[in-house]
């Protein structure tokens, strides 16, 4: 498939045009940045007994005097060279500060993808063979109370019921601090930490999803050809299963691929309201203390990765679908 | 089906809303008088600084309903123009606005909210102004997806037969747009706009929550649910928080139903129904 000229030239394009697009959204952001009122030095250090000369010269050592256009061009500068500044809170490299934190969002983004997938694909499945039947009205319902649901108070709801009220849940962070366990047992706490910031990401997702795979069926079962199907006496659990979800499973997988590097992302309010130590509660907090290479960082990863996302779902629909050819 | 049962219920959060709130309107001012009280005389018990938790989530029902239903009317007609304008045209002016709608589209949206809410934060900005900026604000992030979907709507219209007879009748090019394409994807329209007014109900709650939308006193069920999730709040007083987020979830809920039923009445009639 790599091979196919035609594919790699596509690739190529797109990793192209992928490039004005980020410069555009990296200059929006630096502006927007840029416009907020305080920086780094001044939420660190503005209920200290530093004069304004000493404060002015701290201020200095970061460049935050200059221009903003001037910062610009020399964040832009690092960056193509794979630098991407100190984080002021952290004190570390920003892609340090960022290499910590995204994997216990991804850990969290990916259990909850595959049990959204585990269990919307077979119920959006079900759900298009048994139209209108009840079954299929109860899950639709379910799908649309994940949708119609703001994340942050499903995550509410979950820590009082089963933290604050139950006691089954501990309440949040992502491990229980001040006690030392075996590594084992450690595994353990961190799973069972894992639990209720799960279970809201997959609610969140699991409507959505469903739908999805829902309408796609649907839209297959329709065709002719599994009228054809019928028509030739095949048993209908072949029709189903064989030839309709073979072809439903196009935009299914398409939709997986385009869903995959938003794994990374991380997921801002439920990563708070839990107290997971995700990526995305460390981008909130960030904007607070005004750490802005952090926030250039996160952001402009955010972006790339919705672009990556864009371009494998694109790449694997012609991949997966033979009608289709690339332009 | 299912959506115009819900629809019934949806208009009536929208009546009950603005109509008895005038009951008690003072609750624009703090009455620091009972405070955290459980649910009595007043139906669903006080807030914080002892306002009436119902009549604050009637109030906020119109806060929520409002931003949602203006961010949605300027962002749908500012997309839905625009998309048709490229879609049409193509050439230049479609890769120019192609590009401009990626680049809005790969923001990060809740990161930038809260950047520009801490912008207006820092500069004082007056909190009723700010109702009206964060609708405007909502719609200048939303109307680069609703202008890349018309487009798309549009560059299929473009190729059927009417378009062509418009063509060579040798009509002006905006009234092609005006009078003939825009009334073709009317129907579309509606079902994504509101589709987007439940959306839009969302982040702005969820803005809210964050402490970057609606700033108390005014009542939004996003800072409410904010208001009551103090330590001490969460656990022993859950009527100030959970009624505003149960609004928040019945209310989106239905507008989704709605929006979902009123694409299936449509559906026959569209030219590509995704």
């Amino acid at each position: 498939m790599f091979g196919d000229y035609d594919m790699r030239q596509y690739i190529t394009r797109r990793l192209l045009l992928m490039i004005p697009i980020l410069i555009g959204v990296s200059i929006i952001v630096f502006f927007l940045i840029a416009s907020i009122p305080g920086d780094a030095i001044d939420a660190k250090f503005a209920q200290s007994h530093l004069t304004p000369q000493r404060i002015a010269q701290m201020k200095a050592m970061l460049g935050l005097n200059q221009p903003v256009w001037k910062r610009y061009f020399t964040w832009a500068g690092n960056a193509i060279q794979g630098n991407f500044g100190f984080s002021t809170q952290y004190n570390l490299p920003v892609s340090t500060v960022i290499h910590t934190f995204i994997w216990n969002s991804f850990i969290l983004a990916l259990i909850s993808f595959i049990l959204e997938m585990a269990i919307a694909i077979p119920v959006g499945v079900y759900s298009a063979t048994k139209v209108h039947s009840a079954f299929d009205i109860i899950f639709t319902i379910i799908a649309f109370a994940g949708i119609s649901l703001p994340s942050f108070f499903l995550a509410l709801l979950l820590q009082k019921g089963f933290s604050v009220d139950l006691g089954w849940m501990p309440l949040d962070g992502m491990q229980t601090i001040g006690v030392t366990m075996t590594p084992v047992q450690r595994f353990a706490d961190v799973c069972q930490h894992m639990v209720l910031p799960v279970i809201c990401l997959t609610m969140e997702g699991i409507g959505g999803t469903m739908r999805y795979v829902r309408t796609s069926m649907l839209e297959v079962v329709h065709q002719d050809y599994i009228r054809t199907a019928r028509s030739k006496g095949l048993p209908e659990r072949i029709v189903i299963y064989k030839h309709a979800l073979r072809n439903a499973a196009i935009p299914i997988v398409t939709f997986i691929g385009g869903a995959l590097p938003g794994l990374f992302s991380g997921a801002l309010i439920t990563e708070t309201v839990f107290g997971w130590p995700g990526i995305g509660k460390i981008f909130l907090a960030s904007i607070d203390q005004r750490d802005y290479m952090f926030m250039m960082g996160y952001v402009m990863l955010l972006a790339l990765l919705v672009m990556l996302g864009n371009l494998l779902s694109d790449v694997l629909y012609s991949v997966v679908d033979p009608r289709i050819r690339l332009k | 089906m299912i959506g115009l049962v819900f629809l019934v219920a949806m208009i009536l959060i929208c009546v009950f809303g603005p109509l008895f709130s005038s009951y008690n309107d003072i609750t624009q001012v703090d009455i620091v008088n009972a405070k955290q009280a459980p649910s009595a005389m007043h139906w669903l018990g006080t807030d914080a600084s002892g306002r009436d938790i119902m009549t604050r989530l009637m109030l906020g029902g119109r806060l929520s309903l409002l931003i949602g239903f203006g961010a949605t009317a300027i962002e749908i007609i500012i997309g839905a123009f625009l998309g048709c304008v490229s879609g049409y045209y193509g050439g230049i002016v479609d890769s120019v606005m192609m590009r401009l709608v990626d680049i809005i589209l790969s923001l990060p949206g809740m990161p930038i909210l809260i950047m520009i809410s801490a912008i207006f934060s820092d500069r004082h900005v007056d909190t009723g102004a700010r109702i009206y900026l964060l609708m405007l604000i909502l719609a200048c992030l939303g109307w680069a997806g609703t202008c890349r979907f018309f487009r798309g709507q549009v560059l299929t219209i473009r190729e059927t037969d009417y378009m062509t007879a418009t063509e060579s009748m040798g009509l002006h090019d905006m009234r092609k747009i005006l009078k003939h394409i825009m009334p073709n994807v009317f129907p579309l329209i509606i079902v994504t706009a509101t589709l987007s007014v439940g959306d839009t109900i969302l982040t702005e709650s969820t803005m809210s929550y964050l402490g970057v939308g609606v700033l108390p006193p005014y009542a939004s069920w996003g800072n409410m649910v904010q208001e009551g999730s103090n330590m001490v709040d969460f656990t022993l007083h859950p009527w100030m928080w959970m009624p505003a987020g149960f609004c928040i979830l019945a209310t989106v809920l239905c507008i989704n139903l709605f929006g979902d039923g009123l694409r299936d009445a449509l559906d026959p009639r569209m030219i590509s129904s995704k």
